[in-house]
C-alpha cells in the first residue's frame, strides 16, 4: 500500500491543528466570553466554596494566556473536568460511551452500503426503467426524511404497536446478568461473539436493528444516489466499452471492474456525510435511549453540563478527522494512482 | 471457397440524440479476406469509428443499426442474441482504440485484464497456464520485460507500451478479425511506424483480417490492401490501394490525395478541403459531397449517386461515372 511517511506526518499535523482549533474555540466560548466562567464549571447551585474551588482549578485569577496554558495542559493530561451530571471524569464517561455509538454507526453504515451500493448499481444498469424510478424515490426519501421523525414513527409502529423489535437500550440487563456477560471492548456484538455468548449477541443484535435502520437511511440514500451517478459515468467510459469489446462477460465487467471504479467516490462521499450521521446519531440515541456519546451529549446539553459538552465537541472533531484519514487510506487501497 | 472473415453489407447506423437523428453511416459495404487489410479513410466525423464499433458489437447505447448485415465468418452478428454475441466478441473479432490509456481500466493491472480475457475466452482455468499464455501474448507484441508489464497499472506505462499491450489483449484469443481504430493517431511519429510494422507483422503471421481506420492517407498507403474512402457516412470510393492512390476516381479522393505532402507520403496528414462535413441530422438531397465539390454538376444537387464498379474491384459513387 503506497502510504508515505510524509502523508502520515501531514495527517498528524492536521489532527493536531484541528484539535487545537477546537480547543481554542471552546476556550473562547467557555472562558473568555462568559463574565464568570467558574459558574459554568462548578455545577448548578454552587456554594461559595465550590465557586472558589472552581476559580482555583481554572486559574481564573491569572492572565488569560496562563489560563490557556493550563487549559491545554489539562486536556493533554486527560484531565477534562468532571461532569456535573454524572459526577464522573468526562474523559472516562466519553470513553465508555464511545463504543456504543461506534457500534451503532458501523452497523448503520454496513446496512447503508449493503443496500445502497447494489441498488444504485441496479438503477444505473436499468436506467430510466420503472426499477430505476422506484430506487430513485426510495433513495431520495431515504436521504431527505428527517431522522427524528423516522425514529419516532418506526419506534411507534414496530416497537409499540407491533412489538417486533425493542424500542430502547442496547441489551436487556437481565440477559447480561444471567449469562454473566463481561464486556471487554465495549462493543457488545463483538465482545459477546468472541466470548461465545450467543444469548447476549442475539439480544444485542435484536436491540440494534431498529436504531441502526433509522440511522442508515441517510447514508443509504446517499450511497444509492452516488453509486447510480458514478456507475452511469463508469459504464460509458472507454475502458468499460473496451473490456466488453475484448470479450469479457458483461457480468464480470460490471461487478468486478466497474463496481471497483464506483466504490472510491462513493466511500469518499460517505466519509463526508459522517458529520451529518453523527448529528443523526445524537437524535437516534436520545430517542432509543442508546447509551452512546450522542445520548451523553444530549443529556449534557439539556443540563448545561459544560465540561461534558466540551469533551463531546472535541471527541467528535477528532473522530471526524480520523474518519477522513481512513477514507483517504481506503481510496489509496482501491486506486493505485493515488499516492498518499 | 472459404467464407470471408468479415463481410459488411449495406450497413446503416443512426444515433438518436435530443437534437435529432444523426445518420452517421449510410449503406456501407466492404469485405475483408483472410490476411488482408482494408482501410477506412475519411475526415474526422465521417463515421469510421461507428463502423468499427458496430463490427465488434460495442456501439454506444443511443446507436441503432437501421439496416444491413455484418457477417463474421459467415454468421450475421446482428441477428445474434446478447449471449451469442458475447461469445464472438474477443473470440472472433476484437478491437484496439485510438487512446490506449483510456482503453485500460485504471484500477487493474495489465495482467489482470489480459488474464481475464484469456480465462473467459479460451476457458483456461489453471492459474499457471493463464499466466504463461498472458506473458506469451505480451512477448508476441514485442514488449520487453513482460513480467513487469504484466504487473503494471496503465498509468505506469507509456502510450506506445499501452498500445502494444492493447494489441496483446485483443490478439491473445486469436480472433480472425481485428479492428484498429486510429491506433497510432495519439502516438509520436517514431512509435507510429513501430506500431504499424507490428500490426503488419502480426497480420501476416496470424492471417488476420484487419480493418484499419485512419484519417491519414499516408498511413493507409503503407498498410492497406484495399481502401474504402468515406465521406459523411457514405462510401465514395472503394478499391485496391494502388488503384485508388494512383488513379483516384472520386473528386473527394482526389482532393484528399492533393492534401498529402508528396515528399513523405508515409507521415502525411490531411490538410483541409474548403468547407466542412454536412450536418448529419439534415442531409442535403443528392450527393453529400456536392456542396464542396469542384466538379459539381446539376444532377449532383438532386440525385444521390449509386455506387458503380468502374474497373474490376474499383468502385465509386459519383455521377461522373454513372451512365
Ligand atoms: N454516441 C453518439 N451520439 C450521437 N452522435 C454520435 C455518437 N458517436 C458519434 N456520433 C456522431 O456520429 C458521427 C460519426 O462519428 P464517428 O464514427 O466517431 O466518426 P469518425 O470516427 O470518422 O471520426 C459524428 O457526426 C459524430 O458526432
Ligand atoms: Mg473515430
Amino acid at each position: 500500500m503506497p502510504i508515505s511517511r510524509e502523508y502520515i506526518i501531514k495527517r498528524l499535523i492536521l489532527l493536531v491543528v484541528v484539535v487545537f482549533g477546537v480547543l481554542i474555540i471552546t476556550f473562547v466560548i467557555t472562558r473568555v466570553i462568559p463574565a464568570r466562567p467558574e459558574l459554568l464549571w462548578a455545577g448548578a447551585h454552587p456554594t461559595p466554596e465550590q465557586l472558589e474551588k472552581a476559580r482555583k482549578e481554572l486559574h481564573l485569577d491569572e492572565p488569560i494566556y496562563v489560563q490557556l496554558y493550563y487549559y491545554l495542559a489539562d486536556f493533554f493530561r486527560g484531565n477534562w473536568g468532571v461532569s456535573w451530571r454524572t459526577r464522573q471524569p468526562v474523559l472516562q464517561d466519553i470513553l465508555s460511551a464511545l463504543p456504543a455509538t461506534l457500534e451503532l454507526v458501523i452497523v448503520a453504515f454496513i446496512i447503508a452500503i449493503a443496500l445502497g451500493v447494489p441498488l444504485g448499481a441496479i438503477a444505473a444498469l436499468k436506467r430510466n426503467t420503472w426499477i430505476d424510478h422506484v430506487i430513485r424515490i426510495v433513495s431520495v426519501l431515504g436521504a431527505s426524511v428527517p431522522v427524528f421523525w423516522l425514529a419516532l414513527i418506526l419506534q411507534l409502529v414496530l416497537s409499540s404497536w407491533l412489538g417486533i423489535l425493542p424500542g430502547a437500550k442496547r441489551v436487556d440487563e437481565l440477559v447480561v446478568y444471567e449469562t454473566g456477560f463481561k464486556p471487554i471492548t465495549g462493543f457488545i456484538l463483538f465482545d459477546s461473539l468472541i466470548e461465545g455468548n450467543f444469548e447476549v449477541f442475539v439480544n444485542a443484535l435484536h436491540h440494534i436493528i431498529l436504531p441502526a435502520i433509522v440511522l442508515s437511511f441517510y447514508p443509504f440514500g446517499l450511497s444509492a444516489r452516488m453509486t447510480r451517478a458514478v456507475m452511469t459515468e463508469v459504464l460509458s467510459e472507454l475502458y468499460t466499452r473496451s473490456a466488453l469489446a475484448w470479450g469479457l462477460p458483461r457480468r464480470l465487467v460490471i461487478y468486478k471492474y466497474a463496481l471497483k471504479n464506483t466504490l472510491a467516490p462513493v466511500i469518499a462521499s460517505l466519509g463526508l456525510s459522517f458529520g451529518y450521521t453523527i448529528i443523526g446519531a445524537f437524535m437516534v440515541e436520545l430517542i432509543f435511549v442508546w447509551p452512546g456519546i450522542g445520548l451523553y451529549a444530549a443529556m449534557a446539553l439539556l443540563s448545561y453540563d459544560y465540561p461534558a459538552i466540551m469533551g463531546c465537541v472535541i471527541v467528535v472533531a477528532i473522530i471526524y478527522t480520523v474518519i477522513n484519514m481512513i477514507v483517504d487510506v481506503v481510496h489509496a487501497i482501491i486506486d493505485p494512482r493515488v499516492k498518499l | 471457397m472459404d467464407v470471408k472473415p468479415l463481410v459488411v453489407e449495406n450497413l446503416t447506423i443512426h444515433y438518436y440524440t435530443l437534437e435529432g437523428i444523426v445518420k452517421a453511416v449510410r449503406n456501407v459495404s466492404f469485405s475483408v479476406e483472410k490476411g488482408e487489410s482494408v482501410c477506412l479513410v475519411g475526415e474526422s466525423g465521417s463515421g469510421k469509428s461507428t463502423i468499427g464499433l458496430a463490427i465488434v458489437g460495442a456501439l454506444p447505447g443511443n446507436a441503432r443499426i437501421v439496416s444491413g448485415r455484418i457477417l463474421v465468418n459467415g454468421v450475421d452478428v446482428l441477428r445474434l442474441s446478447q449471449k451469442e454475441l458475447e461469445k464472438i466478441r474477443g473470440r472472433e473479432v476484437s478491437i484496439i482504440f485510438q487512446d490506449p490509456a483510456a482503453s485500460f481500466n485504471p484500477l487493474f493491472t495489465i495482467g489482470q485484464i489480459l488474464s481475464d480475457v484469456i480465462k473467459y475466452k479460451l476457458n483456461v482455468k489453471d492459474k499457471n497456464e493463464l499466466r504463461k499464455l498472458a506473458l506469451s501474448a505480451l512477448r508476441m507484441v514485442g514488449l520487453p520485460d513482460p513480467e513487469r508489464i504484466y504487473n503494471s497499472y496503465p498509468h505506469e506505462l507509456s502510450g506506445g507500451m499501452l498500445q502494444r499491450a492493447a494489441i496483446a489483449v485483443a490478439l491473445s484469443t486469436k480472433p480472425s478479425v481485428l479492428v484498429a481504430d486510429e491506433p497510432t493517431t495519439m502516438l509520436d511519429v517514431t512509435l507510429q511506424a513501430q506500431i504499424l510494422d507490428l500490426l503488419q507483422d502480426l497480420r501476416r503471421k496470424l492471417g488476420l483480417a484487419l480493418v484499419f481506420i485512419t484519417h491519414n492517407l499516408g498511413v493507409a498507403a503503407a498498410i492497406c490492401d484495399k481502401i474504402l474512402v468515406i465521406y459523411a457516412g457514405s462510401m465514395v470510393e472503394y478499391g485496391p490501394v494502388d488503384e485508388v492512390l494512383t488513379s483516384p476516381l472520386h473528386p473527394y479522393t482526389k482532393r484528399l490525395l492533393e492534401c498529402v505532402p508528396r515528399s513523405s507520403a508515409r507521415v502525411g496528414r490531411l490538410k483541409y478541403i474548403p468547407g466542412s462535413l454536412p450536418d448529419l441530422r439534415k442531409l442535403p438531397p443528392g450527393c453529400v459531397f456536392a456542396p464542396r465539390c469542384s466538379e459539381v454538376m446539376e444532377v449532383c444537387k438532386s440525385v444521390e449517386p449509386r455506387i458503380v464498379e468502374v474497373k474490376p474491384g474499383h468502385m465509386v459513387a459519383c455521377h461522373k461515372y454513372s451512365r
